[in-house]
C-alpha cells in the first residue's frame, strides 16, 4: 500500500480519497481533521497514571477533578495526546487537536 | 469579584499598536521626527545595511551587559532578568535584545502612549514606567526607563532598559501579593514620568519611585544601571550615525522591519491555511482559591496572516492577571521563540502579520484596577504557552516547517521570596533565582535541553549557590536535577531541578511569598501525544533536625531523611519559614514530543545511566526493560507490546462503562 500523501500531523496522514489514517500504521481514522481526536478511543485516568513525576493529589490544590487523559490509534494503540487536565465532557476540554 | 471603573483610569490603558499616522497627527508641531527620503530605504546598499543591522543588534547586547554590570541585585547580576530595546521613531521595535523578551516586546506601547502624552519630549530626558496598563512591561517590578534620541534636533529612534525589581513596596515582601483583589494592594503603577530631564536625574520623581521599596538602595543602583544601559545605547547610535550618516542608520533600522515582515511572510506562504486551537490552565487565582483559570486562543492562519483570538478565556481573577500589554508582550515573545530562530527580532514589523481579538476583563486584557503583580509569569506566560501550542500545531501539519513543532517547556515561574533579618541584624528582601534553570520542550527531532531555562529569556541564567548563599542568610541542602521531571516521549522534555535549604545564622523568622501553577494541573504540556512535564511543588518541612543532622556530619538528600513534619505549600499563598524549618522548591521540566512507546531504547538506557529516567518509568512509561543498565530487546518488544494491549483493555473498558 503506497503511503498517504499528504500531512496532517505528525500522528494523522489523509489519503487521497479524504480518508484520514494513522501515520504509524495507516489504520483508517473516523472524522475529519478537525473532528478526529474526540472520536478516538480514550482513556482517563488518575494523574498518577501518567507518571511519578505528575502530582498524584490534585486534591490538595483545586475542586476540579484532574485526570490523566490519553488519545489513541485504534489500530497501533500509539498516543495522539497525553494531557493532565480537569475532567470535563468528552473533548471539550482538550489541549491540542 | 466584580470591579468598577475607575474614572480617569482609562487613558492610562493601551489597546493594540496605534497606527503610526495616528501617532504623528498627535505630535505637537515643536517635536520634529527624523523623516526619511523617499526611496532611502530602497538605496540602501546590502553590505552597509548588513553591517548597520548587526551593530544594532550589537549595541542591545552591549545595553544588557552595561545594565548587567552597574546591578547590585541578583535577579540582575545572576539571571539576566532584564530587556533592552531599540525602536524607531515613532516607537515601533527595531531590535530586542537576547535577554528576557517579554520585558522587552511591550515598551512600544509604552512610547506610543509618552508620544501621545507627554509634552515636550527633549533631548536628555528619560522616562520612568512601570504601568502594566501602559505597556513596557506586564507587571510592576518590570520597571523601564526609556531614552529619546534626538540627532540633529530631530527625534530619531528610542532606546529601551527593563529590568525586573527585587522590591516596590505593596503589601507583601517583593511586591507580588497573594492575597491581593485589586492594584491598590500592590506596588504602585507609575505612567510615564521624566526622571532624567535635560541629562540630570530629578531627585525628586526618584525619591517618589525609591519611596515605596523596602530595599530602595539596590533598587537605587539598578535605576542608574538603566539609565547608563540607555546611555551606552545612545553612545553607540550616536557613532553609528556619525560613521554612516542619519539617512543610512533610519533606512537600515526600516528595512530590517521590512525584513522581518516579508521573512514571517514568506515562512507563512509554505504552511496550509488553518485554525488550531491552544489554552494554558492557571490554578489559584489567589489565596483560597481552589478554581481552575484558562486563556484559550485560537489561530487562524490565512496567506501570510496569522489572527489570534482569546475569546472564552476566562474572566480576570485574583492576581494572576496581566493588563493587554502582558498579551501584547507574550504573544509576539511566542512568535519570535516559535517562527523568528531566523528572521530579526523587530517587533515592528513582525505585528503587520498579526491581527488580535481579546475581551477587556479577561485574564490577559484585565480591566483596571484588577490585581495584576504577578502578572509577567501568570498570565503573561500563559499567553506564551497557549500561543506557542497554536504555533507548533501550525507547524506541525506542514511538511515544510515540521521542525518548528514544540512541546511547552517551563510554563511559569517558581517564586519564592524571602524577607527577614539576616546574621548580621540586617533586613533583607530576596527572591531565588534558581528557577531559571528550567526544563525547555522537546521539539520534533531532539530532546527538551535539561535545566535548560525559561520560556523566553534566551540569555537567562541560574544564579550560582554560592551567591544567593552570600547574598541571604540561607544554606542549601541541595540543588539538583531531578530524574523523570521531563515529560516522557519520543523526544524527551528536559528535566528541571529542585533545591531544599534551611535559614542560617539566623533567629528570626522569614516571611515567604509562595506563588507559582503547574501544580495540579500540567502548563508544560506535551506535544503530538507525548506526555506533560513534571507537577511543580512547593514543601515546607516543620521543625526540621536538619541542625542536629549537620552536626552528626550528615547532609540531608531527600525530605523524609529531614524529619519534620512536611507542609504543601499552594499555588498563592504567604508563609513563614522558621528558623528549623526546611523549605523545597521543585520547578517544572519541559513535555515530551510523541509517544515514549517511539523512543529508541538505547536513548531510554542512557536517559537511565544519567539518572534523567528512572529504572521504573524506563519500563512502565517508555516499555524498556533493562538488565545491567543494557536494553533487553526482548523483554522491551514483549513490554511495549503488552502496553498498547493494555491502552486498548482500559480504553475499551471506559468506552463500556
Amino acid at each position: 500500500m503506497s503511503a498517504p500523501s499528504v500531512r496532517v500531523n505528525a500522528n494523522i496522514r489523509q489519503r487521497p480519497d479524504g480518508v484520514l489514517v494513522c501515520a504509524h500504521c495507516l489504520t483508517e481514522l473516523p472524522g475529519t481533521a478537525s473532528t478526529v481526536l474526540a472520536q478516538l478511543p480514550r482513556r482517563e485516568a488518575a494523574p498518577s497514571a501518567a507518571g511519578p513525576h505528575v502530582c498524584a493529589n490534585p486534591e490538595a490544590y483545586v475542586d476540579a477533578d484532574v485526570v490523566f487523559r490519553q488519545y489513541y490509534c485504534p489500530g497501533c494503540w500509539t498516543a495522539f495526546q497525553s494531557e493532565v487536565v480537569a475532567r470535563a465532557p468528552h473533548g471539550e476540554d482538550s489541549t491540542q487537536p | 469579584m466584580a470591579f468598577f471603573p475607575v474614572p480617569g483610569s482609562e487613558v492610562f490603558a493601551s489597546k493594540g499598536i496605534a497606527p503610526r499616522v495616528d501617532i504623528v497627527s498627535a505630535l505637537p508641531d515643536e517635536l520634529a521626527l527624523h523623516e526619511l527620503r523617499h526611496n532611502a530605504v530602497d538605496d540602501l546598499d546590502a553590505l552597509t545595511y548588513e553591517v548597520i543591522r548587526h551593530r544594532l543588534w550589537a549595541t542591545t547586547e552591549r545595553m544588557g551587559q552595561a545594565l548587567n554590570r552597574m546591578s547590585g541585585s541578583l535577579v540582575v547580576t545572576d539571571c539576566n532578568d532584564i530587556g533592552v530595546a531599540i525602536t524607531d521613531e515613532v516607537g515601533d521595535i527595531v531590535q530586542i535584545g537576547p535577554y528576557a523578551l517579554t520585558l522587552a516586546t511591550s515598551v512600544d506601547l509604552a512610547i506610543k502612549w509618552i508620544l501621545t502624552h507627554r509634552n515636550e519630549i527633549r533631548a536628555g530626558d528619560m522616562f520612568l514606567c512601570n504601568d502594566p496598563w501602559v505597556g513596557g512591561a506586564a507587571h510592576q517590578n518590570d520597571v523601564a526607563i526609556i531614552a529619546p534620541l534626538f540627532h540633529d534636533g530631530q527625534l530619531f529612534a528610542w532606546t529601551a532598559a527593563m529590568a525586573h525589581q527585587i522590591d516596590l513596596g505593596g503589601a507583601s515582601p517583593g511586591s507580588w501579593s497573594p492575597q491581593a483583589q485589586d492594584v491598590f494592594m500592590e506596588s504602585l503603577p507609575t505612567p510615564p514620568v521624566r526622571i532624567v530631564r535635560n541629562f540630570e536625574i530629578q531627585d525628586d520623581v526618584a525619591d517618589l519611585y525609591l519611596r515605596r521599596s523596602r530595599v530602595p538602595k539596590i533598587v537605587a543602583l539598578d535605576l542608574r544601571a538603566k539609565i547608563g544601559a540607555n546611555k551606552v545605547g545612545h553612545e553607540r547610535l550616536e557613532e553609528l550615525l556619525a560613521k554612516y550618516g542619519a539617512e543610512s542608520v533610519k533606512a537600515a533600522m526600516y528595512r530590517q522591519m521590512d525584513d522581518a515582515e516579508s521573512k514571517l511572510r514568506a515562512k507563512l506562504e509554505r504552511v496550509a491555511d488553518g485554525r488550531w486551537t491552544g489554552r494554558c490552565d492557571q490554578e489559584q487565582s489567589h489565596t483560597g482559591d481552589r478554581g481552575i483559570h484558562t486563556i484559550t486562543v485560537t489561530l487562524t492562519k490565512t496567506g501570510s496572516d496569522l489572527h489570534f483570538d482569546f475569546t472564552g478565556t476566562s474572566p480576570q481573577a485574583g492576581m494572576i492577571n496581566c493588563p493587554y500589554s502582558g498579551l501584547h508582550g507574550g504573544l509576539i515573545a511566542g512568535v519570535i521563540l516559535n517562527l523568528c530562530p531566523d528572521i530579526p527580532w523587530a517587533t515592528g514589523g513582525l505585528w503587520r502579520c498579526i491581527s488580535v481579538t481579546s475581551q477587556p476583563g479577561t485574564l490577559n486584557n484585565a480591566d483596571f484596577p484588577s490585581a495584576v503583580g504577578k502578572a509577567s509569569v501568570a498570565s503573561g506566560f500563559s499567553t506564551i504557552n497557549a500561543v506557542e501550542q497554536c504555533l507548533s500545531q501550525m507547524a506541525d501539519s506542514s511538511d515544510a516547517l515540521q521542525d518548528h513543532t514544540y512541546a511547552n517547556g517551563c510554563g511559569t515561574w517558581d517564586l519564592c521570596v524571602l524577607s527577614g533579618l539576616d546574621q548580621h541584624g540586617n533586613p533583607f528582601t530576596t527572591m531565588l533565582t534558581d528557577a531559571m534553570g528550567a526544563g525547555c520542550g522537546a521539539a520534533m527531532n531532539r530532546d527538551g535541553v535539561d535545566t535548560g531555562g525559561i520560556l523566553g529569556m534566551p540569555m537567562g541564567r541560574m544564579p550560582d549557590v554560592e551567591m544567593t548563599e552570600f547574598s541571604a542568610p540561607l544554606l542549601y541542602l541541595w540543588r539538583r536535577e531531578e530524574p523523570d521531571s521531563g515529560g516522557p516521549g519520543k523526544f524527551r522534555g528536559g528535566v528541571t531541578a529542585s533545591l531544599a535549604l534551611v535559614p542560617h545564622g539566623t533567629e528570626v523568622p522569614m516571611a515567604q511569598v509562595i506563588s507559582g501553577a503547574g501544580k495540579a494541573v500540567s502548563q508544560n504540556i506535551g506535544a503530538v501525544g507525548g506526555y506533560p512535564g513534571n507537577s511543580q511543588l512547593d514543601v515546607a518541612v516543620r521543625g526540621a533536625e536538619v541542625r542536629r543532622l549537620l552536626a552528626a556530619g550528615t547532609i540531608p538528600s531527600s525530605i523524609e531523611e529531614m524529619g519534620g513534619v512536611q507542609e504543601i505549600l499552594s499555588c498563592e499563598e504567604e508563609a513563614v519559614l522558621g528558623p528549623n524549618d526546611a523549605h523545597i522548591m521543585f520547578w517544572q521540566g519541559g513535555g515530551g514530543y510523541g509517544d515514549p512507546l517511539l523512543r529508541s531504547p538505547d536513548k531510554v538506557a542512557t536517559d537511565v545511566v544519567e539518572m534523567r529516567v528512572s529504572q521504573t518509568s524506563a519500563r512502565d512509561i517508555y516499555g524498556v526493560v533493562l538488565r545491567d543498565l543494557a536494553v533487553d530487546e526482548a523483554a522491551t518488544e514483549a513490554q511495549r507490546a503488552d502496553i498498547r494491549s493494555s491502552r486498548h483493555e482500559l480504553a475499551r473498558n471506559q468506552e463500556v462503562n
